[in-house]
């Protein structure tokens, strides 16, 4: 993208700042389509538990995840949350469910340490931890986790069961 | 727009002048006639003229070529001999998969040479001139002068005949010559390496869209949506207005909802119906592999088409069309007898084969009928025992199941394989098709007397008439047309036959019951088969009717089905999914695949 088309500078490096629990996290802006406010789910059978289920954007059925049970960080009910609509390009968008939209930040490459870090999450999708005047942000690779994921339970494994 | 826009104009025009060029060609072939000959010459015409215009050097010429060939035709009609007649058809396919071609890779190319050597009238050979450079000059000019092309020879023909060269040195020196220009220019030393390769970087990013499948549309359709829209956007202001001046409740408002009610569902149906198309092109595509395999079977035949213009989808069409393809392929290698032994047992020589299409309430259905020799149920049986497809006796078998055999894969009974058919995995493929659409196959077969398919298809894919389901106090819409029936299990008897099989007898029939919330098996809430299931839905799998118990009924629904993508496009189990009045989204249940899923358990 940034190659052949002029690119609005001013998201370079820019991040979207959310919590999930306690912890932050950051990931790429330009991947986020939109973020709306919570809304009703309609869960799907033989999918994995945190895949929520779909939603209805604008009549448009979308997927969502649920980025606590992802990353098995103990989820608590009660807790505000928000989805964050991610542009899955050839595919449908995906939307993933965080517990606040933060701020978005402008992180320099330089800011982020990739030091590895003890997590539930892949390694593969940590690109580092940066930090900021808000405190330790860990930098994921969102998009690329979620196009990666498997949403249904392949069930010739789970059947024998 | 750039070049591959209006490539994909081209294609477009190209694809529809081809049709004619089909149709043209079929009639030549019944009764050769000057308007049929003017007609391939008027769409070859055409179709050079287009494609030099954007640039589709290579094809126009071999286009001009064949253009040549029909001038001569045109001044000579004797020269259009079967055989040649036979070469325009070949030419067509050359035309065709070019054509497709050309929609995924705008650089794509046919092998041409073949054909043309095969072609081209030999007076005429010596004349073609000035084409292979992907020149034009006056459309019939060569034909008309040949004198006067005769200096235009080009430079390999003027080697052979002057003794420099062997014709096998300028077949070599062409072959060399067909080398991408850029290897040609590196090699040369022209160009640097570099410069060539960024430049072909720079070609293929320019060159990436594919070109976008288009559907036409009558002008007069596109009006009328036009002022269906307007007029929704008419009432909608209406609307807005009363709720901004607080008076949603006056008439005026309470008649612009109504109004917008009625004409939202016109605008519905009418989006709907621009997919529509009519059948005839799949027919004559068909008509025209029939006479091919006719021929290369020797046998003689006549075809009836009937129900050209009965409409459907066109994504159906496409689907459709190579289970269509096998069918009438088998018709006639399979299904008619040769020649002479149709004239040993009494029947008329000719075999006979009818291709017809009718509508119905919500389905349009396609036969494919021969009057050959039929399929002998008992061979036919002996083969699914020799193959462990079954263990039932015969006599527990009505000769429809017995044909369901013949759909299983890996299931052939002719010995031999021919070129045409018979490869033994081409009926399940059918069949897997049909199911793939939400249609249905049926065959009927009488020894001695013929055959006949019938494929029954959904007319649209994206509006379903759907009862809403609870299962496990979750919403679920599902198609109507899938079923049988709905009953109210409460009022019939419910036997526990084994520990798992449950069967319920109506009216005197005896129905295996299953769980229909088994197949929707949910890691949270594991499916608790507890609840006094109250509804049952009678589903038809194959010759057995099943009866699959839900919660309840919720309500009934035309929902608009939107199609799954990404990853939950794997999930069979749902057709894809809608959203309810509530505005909350639902899953639609593939009653079809659920029966599959239940042949497979048992």
């Amino acid at each position: 993208m940034q190659d052949n088309e002029p690119v609005d500078d001013s998201n370079v490096n820019k991040y979207l700042v959310f919590r999930l629990d306690s912890e932050l996290y950051g990931t790429d802006l330009l991947s986020i389509r939109e973020i709306i406010e919570p809304q009703k789910i309609k869960s799907v059978p033989l999918t994995h538990d945190y895949f929520l289920g779909v939603i209805n954007i604008r009549g448009e059925i979308v997927g969502i995840i649920d980025l606590r049970r992802k990353f098995h960080i103990p989820a608590e009910e009660s807790e505000k949350s928000a989805f964050v609509i991610f542009e899955i390009p050839g595919s449908q968008p995906i939307a993933a469910l965080v517990n606040e939209v933060v701020s978005v930040l402008e992180i320099e490459p330089n800011d982020i340490d990739s030091a590895t870090i003890e997590s539930h999450i892949d390694q593969r999708y940590i690109s580092g931890v940066a930090k900021s005047k808000l405190g330790l942000i860990n930098i994921i690779e969102l998009k690329q986790l979620i196009e990666d994921d498997e949403i249904i339970i392949n069930r010739e494994k789970d059947q024998v069961a | 727009m750039n070049d591959v826009d209006f490539i994909g104009i081209f294609l477009d025009e190209a694809e529809d002048l081809l049709q004619t060029w089909e149709s043209s060609c079929l009639e030549v072939e019944k009764e050769l006639s000057a308007e049929a000959i003017n007609e391939l010459f008027r769409v070859a015409h055409n179709m050079k003229g287009s494609s030099a215009s954007v640039g589709l050097n290579e094809f126009s010429s071999f286009v001009h070529k064949i253009e040549d060939t029909i001038t001569l035709f045109k001044d000579d009609l004797s020269l259009a001999t079967p055989d040649r007649i036979g070469l325009l058809f070949e030419c067509l396919d050359i035309f065709q998969s070019w054509i497709s071609g050309l929609r995924d890779d705008i650089e794509h190319k046919e092998a041409t040479q073949d054909i043309l050597d095969r072609i081209m009238i030999k007076p005429f050979i010596k004349n073609e001139s000035t084409a292979s450079f992907g020149f034009f000059d006056e459309p019939t000019k060569s034909a008309e002068e040949p004198d006067e092309s005769n200096h235009n020879k080009d430079l390999g023909t003027l080697l052979i005949e002057s003794g420099h060269a062997t014709p096998e040195q300028i077949e070599q020196a062409a072959t060399i010559q067909q080398r991408p220009i850029g290897e040609v220019l590196v090699a040369e030393g022209l160009v640097p390496k570099e410069a060539v390769e960024q430049t072909i970087a720079k070609q293929k990013k320019q060159q990436k869209g594919k070109v976008d499948e288009t559907i036409r549309i009558s002008a007069n359709k596109l009006d009328e949506l036009m002022r269906l829209v307007g007029e929704l956007s008419t009432q909608q202001s209406i609307i807005s207005h009363a709720f901004k001046s607080n008076t949603m409740d006056s008439a005026i408002c309470r008649k612009a909802i109504s109004l917008s009610e009625k004409n939202l569902k016109d605008v519905q149906s009418f989006a709907l119906n621009l997919r529509m198309q009519p059948l005839s092109q799949l027919f004559q595509r068909m008509e025209r592999i029939i006479r091919d395999t006719g021929r290369k079977q020797e046998k003689l035949l006549s075809l009836s088409i009937n129900g050209e213009s009965v409409e459907l989808d066109k994504s159906i069409i496409e689907k459709i069309k190579d289970p269509l393809v096998h069918l009438v392929r088998n018709a006639v290698d399979h299904g008619l007898e040769p020649n002479e032994d149709r004239l040993e047992i009494g029947k008329n020589q000719t075999g006979h084969l009818s291709l017809t299409a009718y509508q119905e309430a919500n389905a349009v259905n396609i036969v494919v009928e021969d009057d050959g020799k039929g399929m002998d149920p008992n061979l036919i049986y002996q083969k699914a025992v020799d193959k462990g497809l079954t263990q039932r006796p015969r006599e527990s078998l009505s000769d429809s199941e017995i044909f369901k055999f013949i759909l299983m894969p890996n299931f052939s009974t002719k010995e031999e394989v021919t070129d045409i058919s018979g490869r033994g995995v081409g009926m399940n493929v059918v069949k897997e098709t049909v199911d793939k659409i939400g249609g249905q196959l049926k065959i009927a077969s009488e020894l001695g007397k013929g055959t006949k398919f019938l494929i029954s298809l959904p007319t649209n894919v994206s509006i379903a008439e759907s009862i809403l389901v609870s299962i496990d106090h979750k919403p679920y819409a599902i198609p109507i047309l899938e079923l049988k029936e709905i009953i109210n299990l409460r009022e019939y008897e419910i036997q526990q036959r084994t520990q798992k099989g449950r069967m319920v007898c109506i009216r005197n029939k005896v129905y295996p019951l299953v769980d229909l919330g088994e197949f929707l098996p949910d890691l949270e809430s594991c499916h608790i088969p507890t609840t006094p299931n109250s509804v049952g839905l009678i589903l038809q799998i194959e010759e057995e009717q099943v009866v699959f118990s839900i919660d309840s009924i919720l309500g009934q629904q035309s929902v608009v089905i939107r199609a799954l993508e990404g990853k939950l496009a794997d999930l069979k189990i749902f057709a894809g999914a809608c959203i309810l009045g509530t505005g909350e989204p639902s899953m639609i249940i593939d009653m079809n695949q659920v029966g599959r899923e239940y042949i497979n358990r048992q």
